[in-house]
């Protein structure tokens, strides 16, 4: 019995990675054209391309598969990955929106749930869940400075969903 | 000073100044927050848009703000029906308005429904001439504005005829590329069919694949395609130095509800390079 019970989970483990190589194959089906970096990611987000170097990459990183970081990945021109980052704070950071300066640095708009950033620290109802986020990268996308925002005085600021500079 | 500045497009749950206490009534304000490049506060301004907009009704999230080759900034807004000018069909419509944020004034206003197509606009560019292009996915339509808001001309586009529930395309990304127009994003099934991805969750639409259309200034569809990445997406486009497209995208990795960045590179058709 014992050896059918271990016959049976290695047949199990075995199918599984047949599978996994299966389904990973088959998400891109003609890889001599397409250059896959590994990132965890929500959501992948912009690039801005670093002469000499390759691009960043912006994304909205999956942290333990529960909550949202800023996530910064430097790859190189073909696609391999360099670094990665991410940034924001202990809870859910989200990012709405991004503009570069022309010194190549990225400032990152969204929203924050994470009470070291966020500065709103009135009671409900004047205390929405989230604060605005504000955040500053280089060009290699390391971060500068990050901020929450939130006006109690005459506003609650949930989140920034646009910007440029 | 724009340049100077950090000018960001701001939403609010405003229960104070509208006099609103009620923490389940979701009255919204859009305003434009001002930093500097550390970060620091400088100001910020109701937009007037978003003054009207307390009588007009909640704004829904999906907003769109532009910065014009003149410093001008363009919001766009898709606001429910209630007490519109012209109410639309359907639950919401458009609200364009110029803004000159150097000294406070609204240029001119659009609604859809009384001065523009029905239906809301999920993506919007000036074109180097300073027209505005704007494509409404749910209604199938490219509008090209003049840059004092008038229509030139609109035009049906068979390729975004979809379900006007699945309108998730604010994720993919309309984008002029030297001189050319494109729109790289996401389709389903390769029929036309748009789905999107979720930015405030991890979900992971099943079947979806990377969807490219490169449009001209009319609104002419000049190819449409579809790439071989199941589950996965374009979110945004450059030009390499010799002509080539750096296409960035995100396939989703088995077994969680993440994603891996990629890139493709495409030639001026928009084939696969396979050597770069």
């Amino acid at each position: 019995m014992k050896r059918i019970l271990t016959l049976f989970l290695f047949l199990a483990v075995l199918l599984q990675a047949c599978r996994k190589d299966i389904i990973e194959e088959d998400l891109v089906k003609n890889a001599e054209g397409i250059s896959v970096f590994d990132l965890n990611a929500r959501a992948v987000i912009s690039m801005q391309k670093i002469p000499g170097v390759g691009y960043t990459v912006l994304y909205s990183a999956s942290k333990n598969f529960t909550f949202a970081n800023v996530g910064s990945a430097l790859i190189n021109e073909h696609g391999k990955l360099i670094s990665s980052n991410t940034y924001g704070g202990s809870l859910n950071d989200f990012i709405s929106n991004y503009t570069n300066d022309d010194e190549g640095n990225t400032y990152v708009c969204g929203s924050t749930f994470s009470p070291e950033i966020r500065i709103n620290t009135l009671p409900s109802p004047y205390n929405p869940s989230d604060d605005a986020y504000l955040c500053k990268l280089d060009d290699k996308g390391s971060l500068l400075w990050q901020i929450g925002y939130s006006d109690t005085a005459t506003a609650n600021f949930g989140s920034l969903g646009e910007i440029f500079q | 000073m724009v340049g100077d500045s950090v000018y960001c497009y701001g939403q609010t749950q405003n229960y104070k100044n509208l006099g609103q206490p009620n923490p389940n009534d979701l009255l919204a304000d859009n305003w434009l927050v001002v930093f500097d490049k550390n970060g620091q506060f400088g100001s910020k301004r109701l937009l007037p848009t978003l003054q009207k907009s307390r009588s007009l009704g909640p704004v829904t999230p999906q907003n769109k703000m532009i910065k014009c080759s003149n410093d001008d900034i363009i919001f766009v807004n898709n606001l429910n029906r209630s007490n519109l000018p012209v109410p639309p069909t359907y639950d919401t419509t458009c609200v364009i308005t110029r803004y000159n944020p150097a000294n406070g004034s609204v240029l001119w206003t659009k609604y859809g429904t009384r001065d523009l197509p029905e239906g809301d606009i999920n993506q919007i560019v000036e074109l180097s001439n300073g027209d505005l292009f704007v494509l409404n996915f749910a209604k199938s339509k490219v509008i090209k504005l003049s840059s004092s808001g008038d229509i030139i001309n609109t035009s049906d586009i068979d390729i975004f005829d979809q379900d006007r529930s699945a309108n998730a395309f604010y994720d993919g990304n309309l984008k002029m590329v030297g001189d050319d127009l494109y729109f790289a994003g996401i389709t389903s099934n390769g029929q036309g069919f748009s789905i999107g991805v979720d930015l405030s969750s991890s979900t992971v639409y099943k079947g979806s694949q990377p969807w490219l259309v490169k449009m001209d200034f009319d609104g002419n569809v000049l190819y449409s395609k579809f790439y071989d990445v199941t589950e996965g997406y374009f979110n945004d486009i450059l030009q390499k130095d010799n002509g080539n497209l750096q296409m960035l995208g995100a396939a989703a990795k088995y077994g969680t509800s993440s994603y891996s960045g990629f890139l493709m590179t495409l030639d001026a058709d928009g084939e696969i390079v396979t050597t770069n």
